[in-house]
């Protein structure tokens, strides 16, 4: 158990028993900037980071300490590393062979990669000089929640991917290797005349695999999309496939490379000329494609013949027309069957809102958020079952009136609207566990909010649950992402000031 | 010298009556805790007015604290308070006092902690502190009687407050402050120079209570050797805490074969470690001080060669009053085993109780039923998500190895395979838990959810 005082956590860590005298205490205390978590692709924790200011240098420098945790909350290490007065740290990544920390400068206009080997020995740091704009752009990107900054890619390297400003906003894919590979770097066309980003989703030994999507002018709302594929070992590209809204309008939302150096997307498909960010889909698609760019396969499961007629009613017994899913992430299982997971919602009228204004029609509308559902899917992409996972109703006010309710959701996803949080794949053996945080509203009982585990095991989807509440409120949990099947518990009692972090695994 | 083995013959009567391995619950309260309360209160207020000179108020703020922490301490179960234990201890003192009539024992009182690392404190005022630990490492009353003269020692030598008045005065020295004073000034680099003054202050300040260590070293063995124990046996207790020094607890511990049963084999993932982010054997710190490499007490080695030297110890003589120790040893091992478990510490239990039935110290029954026990703790506690509130992750930088192996595995195994394994050890051991009426409820239980 890790008991640390509020003040310990937030400010300071204990230097020596002797610093009791406060003008010494006050000198040594380190000033936390930030911290988080080092987290894969498949939000495996890899340990934790606290990045403290130190001391003030001569020239506008700074000595930072960025201390880590292992994922089991053990003092593993305390860096020193100095750098501009301005520079924040941005993301850190891990990838089996060494750590790397992403920088950020804004005043002075750079990115920095800052990276420590296994024995914590720091390498050579790379500078990247870019424009105020590109961080705002590389900042907004952030907080939409559909971008990694930086991408391990185990036993390799790292990418690190990152907004440039060409004619127009454009992207940059640095790959660093630390196993003593080529490193090289991949842009945007400086002349191009559309916003262009990349996010990189998924990379091997071999190959990276990158959603690239552009649009004409930020306040548009039509994006396309595009796969590309790279080599990893010469950042050359191998080949793409575009799915724009003209001729194949898809909304991927992830890949995966298989064991037979196939190339598998997932996601929604649309009409042609329909808008993957507005429009109501068609239904969820397979595809596999080779590693030349060849389709091998693409299967599709449509709401009207295939979803609808398994999709299992609303908790009041009711199936609505106007209730939609909102797919979160497809997992594909080590038997190669698929899980897509989502939750319902539905556009209602906000009677709060409406109340307040005395009006219907002017943002008084909102999303209500119901059950999780989970989509089975065989290994040929035949829809085989849909699980419900009854939740508590959510709801969030819209964002605008006139939006439909599709173009809502993708808005307030990046405001954390969902109760969805985030689901960890262990392929190793064959489990994934999502996460979820439910407002129960139970019977004759106080309601309770609860972090809930959706997990898969053995082919079977089981449930796990911690209330985030104890003795009448006087005990509050906070549930954080940890390592593969685990949580991080932060429990803290109001009435003792005393905050407890452990970890537990989850209940299978 | 006839009288010099009284205490111990009745000690000895008096627990073997009471000795069996199905001790009783452990007592964590006093039986008149207002009485203890008030005592400890009286000696306090008595130790802190006598208190004065520069820095008297700090001085006496950290020993008015140090009571309060004690009182918490008891409330805390860090304590118990065992008849059978405290007929030992007084035993000991009762001989310690007769051959040293000097000594003004009137206000010392002897608490038995816990712990079981092997240990004991003074704190000034007449309290000490004897952890249960040590009872388990040392294996006579002679060498009990050694680690009890060097803490009576220090409190002769009135160490605690001559620590604690060292430490104030060295960080509030003129000097010290010049030195903060000007770190103030400095417009660059000020945690860095605090941090070496902090290091400077650390430092003197361990070597101060290094001189202290062997000043109560030399005082206790010139108490303890005329007493009627084996003086020779003071550098035997010395060996056995340097032995213990890097690992408490030593022995193997086979967990895949300990949990391996027919109805449900070891897997051998339950010992599988995760990637660390670094390689490194020891903890990375570019901040650490160089007080921070530095131990309290100065190398046993040290000690010993410094006690064979200051008194011409040359003699091994083996013999000694090694009877009372014997039985002690067996049931400081059944109370430090019961508090484990109360506490929670239930990879400690688990150590305990494997050492113990390997080496024949408790009967299969009692290891069968505790061991059961310890599993449905452990099932439960996995259960409400707080398995990681009492027992450790495993660390790698931890000295503990086969404490290491437990926490992994116990950290490693799921509810469901937490619950099949309960029952297997149930199956396994069916005889030994249907005997008495908790084993047969444990079993229930593991077959309940199971079920």
């Amino acid at each position: 158990m890790k008991k640390l005082s509020v003040i310990l956590l937030t400010t300071i860590f204990c230097l020596s028993a002797f610093a009791q005298q406060k003008s010494l205490d006050e000198i040594t205390s380190f000033r936390i900037k930030n911290s988080g978590s080092f987290m894969d692709k498949n939000n495996d924790v890899d340990g934790y980071y606290f990045y403290y200011e130190v001391d003030k240098l001569k020239k506008g420098k700074r000595e930072y300490a960025i201390k880590m945790l292992d994922n089991n909350l053990n003092d593993i290490a305390t860096k020193s590393y100095i750098d501009d007065k301005n520079t924040i740290l941005a993301q850190s990544k891990f990838n089996n062979q060494a750590l790397m920390f992403a920088m950020i400068n804004i005043k002075e206009k750079f990115y920095k990669l800052v990276t420590f080997d296994k024995s914590g020995n720091q390498g050579k740091d790379i500078k990247i000089d870019v424009s105020k704009k590109d961080v705002r752009w590389l900042s907004m990107m952030m907080k939409s929640g559909n971008f990694n900054l930086l991408f391990p890619v185990d036993d390799n390297g790292f990418l690190f991917n990152y907004t440039k400003n060409n004619k127009k906003m454009g992207y940059g894919l640095k790959y660093v290797s630390t196993n003593g590979g080529e490193s090289w770097d991949y842009n945007s066309p400086e002349d191009a005349n559309q916003l262009m980003f990349l996010n990189p989703i998924e990379a091997n030994e071999k190959v990276v695999v990158a959603i690239e999507s552009s649009k004409k002018s930020a306040l548009s709302n039509t994006v396309n999309m595009k796969i590309v594929v790279l080599d990893i070992n010469t950042g050359k590209k191998l080949f793409e496939k575009d799915y724009n809204r003209d001729d194949n309008p898809r909304l991927i939302t992830n890949a995966f490379l298989t064991e037979e150096k196939n190339l598998v997307l997932l996601g929604e498909y649309f009409k042609k000329g329909k808008n993957i960010v507005k429009d109501k889909s068609e239904g969820l698609f397979a595809q596999v494609v080779d590693m030349s760019g060849n389709l091998i396969s693409d299967v599709k499961a449509d709401w009207e013949n295939t979803i609808n007629k398994l999709m299992p009613a609303d908790s009041n017994g009711k199936k609505k027309k106007s209730t939609y899913v909102y797919f979160h992430d497809v997992i594909r299982t080590q038997n190669g069957s698929y899980y897509a997971i989502g939750e319902k919602y539905r556009k209602t009228v906000s009677l709060k809102g409406t109340l307040l204004t005395g009006r219907i029609g002017s943002g008084m509308t909102q999303l209500t958020i119901t059950d999780a559902v989970f989509f089975e899917f065989d290994k040929s992409f035949n829809l085989k079952e849909i699980h419900k996972i009854e939740k508590g109703k959510s709801r969030a006010p819209n964002l605008a009136d006139f939006g439909s309710p599709q173009l809502n959701a993708h808005a307030l996803k990046t405001f954390g609207a969902f109760d969805y949080e985030y689901t960890q794949i262990d392929k190793d053996r064959d489990r994934f566990y999502a996460m979820f945080i439910d407002y129960e509203r139970l019977k004759g009982e106080k309601n309770k909010l609860a972090f809930k585990a959706v997990m898969y095991n053995d082919g079977e989807l089981s449930q796990d649950k911690i209330y985030l509440e104890q003795s009448k409120g006087r005990v509050s949990f906070r549930v954080l992402p940890a390592k593969l099947g685990h949580v991080m518990i932060v429990e803290y009692n109001k009435k003792e000031k005393t905050l407890d972090i452990h970890l537990e695994k989850l209940n299978i | 010298m006839l009288k010099n083995y009284v205490a111990p013959i009745l000690f000895l009567l008096c627990f073997c009556f009471s000795h069996s391995q199905k001790t009783s619950d452990n007592q964590y309260l006093p039986k008149d805790i207002e009485a203890l309360e008030d005592y400890l209160e009286q000696i306090n207020s008595d130790y802190i007015k006598r208190i004065d000179g520069s820095h008297a108020s700090k001085i006496r703020k950290i020993f008015k604290n140090r009571d309060e922490k004690v009182l918490e301490s008891i409330n805390d179960s860090v304590y118990i308070f065992n008849d059978d234990i405290n007929i030992y201890i007084d035993s000991i003192l009762s001989n310690i006092y007769k051959a040293n009539p000097q000594i003004d024992n009137t206000n010392y009182k002897f608490f038995v902690n816990t712990s079981f690392i092997p240990n004991a404190s003074c704190y000034g005022d007449g309290m000490f502190e004897i952890y249960l630990g040590l009872f388990s490492t040392l294996s006579s009353d002679d060498e009990v009687a050694f680690v009890i003269c060097h803490e009576i020692a220090h409190k002769l030598l009135d160490h605690p407050l001559d620590n604690v008045t060292n430490v104030i005065s060295t960080i509030n020295s003129k000097e010290t402050k010049k030195k903060v004073r000007e770190i103030k000034r400095q417009k660059y680099g000020q945690t860095r120079a605090a941090l070496s003054v902090i290091d400077e202050l650390s430092i003197d300040i361990l070597d101060h209570s290094k001189e202290t260590e062997a000043q109560a070293d030399s005082l206790g063995f010139v108490l303890f050797s005329k007493t009627i124990y084996n003086k020779y046996k003071a550098l035997s207790a010395l060996s056995k805490l340097q032995r213990d020094d890097d690992m408490l607890l030593s022995h193997n511990i086979r967990v895949d074969s300990i949990f391996n049963f027919e109805t449900y084999p070891f897997k051998p993932f339950w010992l599988k470690e995760t990637v660390s982010i670094f390689d490194t054997d020891e903890k990375i710190n570019e901040f650490s001080l160089d007080s921070d490499t530095l131990k309290t007490h100065p190398e046993i080695e040290f000690r010993i060669e410094k006690l064979k030297s200051d008194f011409s110890i040359i003699s091994t003589d083996s013999s000694g009053q090694e009877n009372n120790m014997r039985l002690l040893i067996n049931l400081a091992n059944l109370k430090m085993i019961e508090s484990a478990i109360d506490k929670k510490n239930l990879d400690i239990a688990i150590y305990q109780l494997v050492e113990l039935f390997h080496n024949k110290r408790i009967g299969s029954e009692y290891y069968h039923i505790t061991m059961a026990s310890v599993l449905k703790q452990i099932y439960n506690a996995k259960k409400n998500h707080e398995l990681g509130k009492y027992i450790p992750p495993k660390s790698k930088f931890s000295d503990e190895k086969q404490l290491n192996k437990i926490r992994l595995f116990l950290h490693n195994l799921e509810l469901g395979e937490t619950k099949k394994m309960g029952l297997a050890f149930c199956k396994a051991n069916k005889d030994d838990l249907m005997a008495e009426d908790n084993g047969t409820e444990i079993f229930k239980f593991f077959k309940s959810i199971n079920q």
